[in-house]
């Protein structure tokens, strides 16, 4: 629970920022320096000292704390932006796992976490009953009087305490950090209950892959910096494993689940037949952006897809349950779907970010880049 | 670095990988699934098995096919053997999806046994018996059976050998699966076949009523509201998650051989309906179909529990959930039944036939705890609707026969009084994956001598009256959580047409049910009359009537209100009419509907009548 994160600062020097914050390796101040000088060609490089990923259209970032913050060729305007760049990468990151650690705070507070298809075996007693437990105090006898009724409801009190720590984790906040990826490790049994119970479809844990890794991608940013490769990749990883897995439904590689349907006819005012050639589409789509994520000229506008996808995806379920005729209009049955689905669109839009085009100083960072260097790793010397 | 990328890595796989292996239990126990692939068959075994009807002289007869190939016909024939030919009688085109040939056969006899074959091309034959309408016997039995689970964790894949060997042994009139003949959702057809596997032996030979219900049309529960979509999950909400065409599937599948609709008009999405009546053996069954028009309560009643359809709080007022505009069975299934009620031809007792029970019926749920205080999944919710019912079913005398509960029980209902409505049986699956116990916390009231104290007089969890008089409990830890262990059964009904008696029995699985040793579920068999279906304890008794004919249609109306108190065909020459105290009716009388008034003011202790009809 401490200090200021590096990217509030303004930057002095590569080492400065980073240095001071970030806990990032300090032999690699690629993490925000060099790419200012890097070629087009060249930001496509992986630093293979330090594993940073430098993506082409991401050098503004780098002149940040490239200790450029007095560089010449990037304008007053601009250099604001570069100030805000990382910290609104973390932001957002850290937004997604707020919001899907609320979500499924709500649901275990407000409803029930679905647990409950592992916990009611005899396996799971037994394992109780090596720890001394019997039976009865297992499963009690009346209401929430078991011990597994009891262990449970502890479980919301851990998604509570994991939502807290996606906003007051800091970059050296270890112990956070760790508290975090315990919540990630909540989050993995919680999506392997949904799949166990979707009769051990692979696609139902597949697609919890983004809510898993959101904090994950949170700590990571917070240890190795946003545009670190680890952090970079295990986003890439979640929003694939997100649309890989609703793509595998949508497409009907496995049995498309019934709300989609639903959800498509109600929402878009169409025929069975019509939402079925949509989903189809839909399921393509969604591949279509697994792979564009890996080729560089596509991986922008595949993100931005996926962040669109993603949000709306998500607000499909209260914009096809709500209705003004029900309690607090359903608010209370449908919205959280949509609150803990934000990693769905928040980690495409951090990628989105991160791969933003270039603003108006490009044209003049990359004339200077492809001139002088197009090696990464020699940037790095530089500093 | 390096060494600092690959442990970060190595977080992420172990982080991936290692929850659900950490979370796997009973792994290769969980793993073991039921085989529902669909097998390859010879040309000449492409029909799979055949279900049907006779109702007012109307042969409704579906078979189920396997999937033909592109170049095979898709024109099935209908024969019945006459003097050693066979005849057809009717033709029909298979229809995809789901492969179901469908044949309505109008003016049927039914005063005899029939030999029939279903017929595809020229090797494809599968043969079974159209039996004669079993007017003549005094005893018609009527197998019930619900919850078909086929997987092997509870014991769903043990055969069904048994079933098949006692539906034989005591030669069931009807066979009467209430729902969850499948639980696979998605993949109806090919589990759909396996049940032909399994009971086409002795569906082929005798009538067959199939009520779809929650599992069958691929979603965990179902609150039909008029066929509407349900977009969250667990289908609170209301309404169908599977598309229109999966669940039109199902119900063609496992419903177009029932007597035609009475009200066919068409739900939402385009789904049918197939509430009606059968009668056979002088004996009219109501087939319900009680979950299409009901309310979904998610948004709709106020939250009590983990679940929108659960209520976990004791503490709740009742009232607060039986909230206006919530619906159990539609109007017109309630006008349905109201007219079903009145109408005695070729009747002698009434049956009611649907999903489930009209009570939350259940304490437990899931497993040895999960105490609920409600389950709005039952019928017992709403409370209105469910009163609505009861009082439709009871001016029938009606007995109600149902499942899905997953537990056997035997209720006597109430509405305004303990046991002043009808009573329910409710069958113990075939193969139970969800197990659920009658337990309440405190003992029943009146119970009968000797009687568990979960018997008695309770208010169920909705604050409906009801009167427990059996319930098969499982084990509170199943010992190895296979079918016994797990209350898996069977019901039979016996209906004595000329006593008017009602005999209910609970098999377990693999007994012998001819054996004088075999023991049936504690509290059962137990027998009742037809007329205890409406006989509430404040009830006092009108003059007897007297007849110059053999049981004659007999109906009370409120001599106030006009309301018509009941309709019955009484058995033999003479009736004691039940009646509310201090309250006049009129007594309509007829030799197959009321149709001659023979008292306008009866009150309680009044005169005996002598009624002359011929």
């Amino acid at each position: 629970m401490r200090q200021k994160p590096d990217y509030d600062k303004t930057p002095v020097s590569r080492q400065a920022v980073w240095n001071d914050s970030t806990m990032i390796n300090h032999d690699s101040e690629e993490d925000i320096g060099a790419p200012a000088t890097r070629s087009r060609a060249a930001m496509d490089h992986v630093s293979s000292t330090s594993g940073e990923m430098i993506p082409h259209n991401s050098c503004e970032p780098t002149a940040l704390a490239a200790g450029n913050s007095g560089n010449p060729r990037l304008a007053p305007s601009a250099h604001a932006t570069e100030k805000l760049f990382p910290t609104c990468l973390v932001a957002v990151l850290r937004a997604a796992a707020f919001l899907c650690f609320a979500g499924w705070t709500w649901v275990h507070f407000y409803w029930e976490g679905p647990y409950g298809i592992l916990l009611w075996q005899d396996g799971t007693y037994d394992f109780a009953n090596r720890l001394g437990i019997s039976w009865d105090e297992f499963v009690g006898t009346d209401n929430d009087e078991g011990w597994l009724q009891k262990w449970i409801a502890r479980i919301r009190w851990l998604f509570l305490a994991c939502t807290l720590l996606t906003v007051t984790v800091r970059p050296r906040s270890y112990v956070q950090m760790a508290g975090l990826v315990g919540g990630s490790l909540l989050l993995c049994v919680l999506s392997y209950a949904k799949y166990v119970a979707s009769q051990r479809q692979l696609p139902m844990f597949v697609e919890h892959g983004g809510q898993i890794l959101s904090p994950i991608v949170l700590v990571l940013a917070l240890v190795l910096g946003p545009r670190h490769r680890i952090t970079i990749g295990t986003a890439i990883l979640a929003v694939v494993m997100t649309f890989a897995g609703h793509g595998s439904y949508a497409i009907g590689w496995w049995p498309t689940p019934g709300i989609f349907y639903g959800m498509t006819c109600v929402c878009l005012g169409v025929s069975y037949e019509t939402a079925n050639i949509l989903l189809r589409g839909f399921g393509i789509l969604d591949f279509a952006v697994c792979f564009a994520l890996f080729i560089p000229g596509l991986r922008q506008p595949a993100a931005m897809y996926a962040v669109v996808w993603g949000l709306l995806t998500a607000l499909a379920r209260p914009v096809a349950g709500m209705s003004m005729s029900l309690n607090y209009w359903g608010a209370d049955q449908f919205v959280h779907e949509a609150i803990l689905r934000a990693p769905h669109f928040l980690l495409p839009l951090y990628l989105v970010i991160l791969w933003r085009p270039r603003q108006e100083d490009e044209p003049a960072i990359a004339h200077t880049a492809s001139g002088t260097d197009t090696n990464p790793c020699s940037t790095e010397t530089t500093s | 670095m390096r060494s600092l990328h690959y442990t970060v890595l190595g977080c992420l796989a172990v982080l991936l990988l290692g929850g659900p292996v950490l979370a796997q239990q009973n792994g290769s126990r969980a793993r073991k699934r039921a085989d529902l692939s669909i097998p390859k068959v010879a040309k000449k075994d492409v029909i799979c098995f055949a279900l049907y009807t006779v109702n007012d002289h109307t042969l409704k007869l579906t078979a189920q096919l396997y999937p033909l190939s592109a170049g095979d016909p898709k024109i099935v024939r209908l024969q019945i053997e006459k003097d050693g030919e066979w005849v057809e009688v009717a033709q029909t085109k298979v229809i995809e999806p789901g492969w179901t040939a469908p044949f309505r056969v109008k003016d049927w006899d039914d005063s005899q046994q029939h030999r029939y074959r279903v017929a595809h091309g020229d090797t494809a034959f599968y043969e079974g018996t159209i039996r004669k309408n079993p007017t003549d016997q005094d005893v018609i039995i009527v197998a019930g059976f619900t919850g078909n689970s086929i997987q092997p964790a509870h014991g769903g894949d043990i055969s069904r050998q048994d079933l098949i060997d006692n539906v034989n042994k005591v030669d069931a009139d009807v066979l009467y699966f209430s729902g969850d003949q499948v639980y696979d959702h998605n993949r109806h057809y090919a589990a759909w076949l396996k049940f032909g596997r399994d009971f086409g032996d002795i569906i082929k030979d005798r009538p067959t009523i199939c009520l779809p219900d929650d599992h069958d049309v691929g979603q965990p529960n179902l609150w039909g509201e008029s066929g509407k979509i349900s977009t969250l999950s667990g289908a609170s909400d209301g309404g169908y998650s599977k598309p229109a065409v999966y669940v039109k599937e199902v119900e063609r599948a496992q419903t177009s051989h029932l007597p035609d609709p009475v009200d066919p008009r068409k739900v939402d999405q385009g789904i049918g309906v197939y509430f009606t009546n059968l009668n056979w053996g002088n004996i009219d069954f109501a087939i319900l179909e009680d979950r299409k028009f009901k309310t979904g309560p998610a948004g709709r009643v106020p939250k009590q529990g983990p679940r929108p359809d659960h209520i976990r709080n004791p503490e709740y007022d009742p009232k607060s959930v039986d909230v206006e505009g919530a619906v159990l069975l539609g109007d017109r299934q309630l006008a349905f039944l109201d007219a079903w009620a009145q109408d005695w031809h070729a009747a002698d007792m009434k049956v009611a036939l649907s999903q489930t029970i009209f009570c939350g019926g259940a304490h437990i749920h899931g497993s040895a705890n999960g105490r609920l205080h409600a389950d709005m999944d039952s019928n017992g919710w709403p409370q209105t609707g469910r009163n609505r019912a009861l009082a439709a079913l009871r001016k029938a005398f009606a007995f109600h026969y149902a499942g899905d509960q997953h537990l056997a029980t035997l209720f006597h209902h109430g509405i305004d009084e303990y046991r002043d409505a009808v009573w329910s049986f409710c069958v113990p699956s075939i193969a139970n994956l969800y197990l659920r116990w009658w337990e309440p916390i405190e003992p029943g009231a009146n119970r009968e001598p000797g009687s568990p104290e979960y018997t008695g007089d309770q208010l169920d969890g909705f604050a409906n009256k009801v009167t427990n008089y059996a319930a098969a409990n499982p084990e509170k830890r199943p010992a190895g959580n296979l079918l016994n262990t797990r209350a898996a059964g069977f019901g039979i009904v016996r209906f004595n047409t000329k006593t008017r008696e009602i005999t209910m029995e609970c098999w377990p699985r693999n007994v012998d049910v001819t054996d004088p040793d075999a023991k049936q579920y504690p509290g059962w068999p137990r027998t009742i009359s037809q007329f205890d279906n409406y006989n509430p304890p404040s009830w006092g008794k009108l003059g007897e009537l007297s007849f110059d004919v053999e049981s004659p249609v007999v109906q009370l109306i409120d001599a106030d209100s006009n309301d018509v108190l009941y309709t019955v065909r009484v058995a033999g020459k003479s009736f004691t009419p039940g009646a509310p105290k201090g309250k006049s009716f009129v007594i309509k009388v007829g030799e197959d509907a009321p149709q001659r008034v023979i008292a306008e003011q009866a009150q309680v202790g009044g005169e005996p009548i002598d009624v002359t009809l011929d």
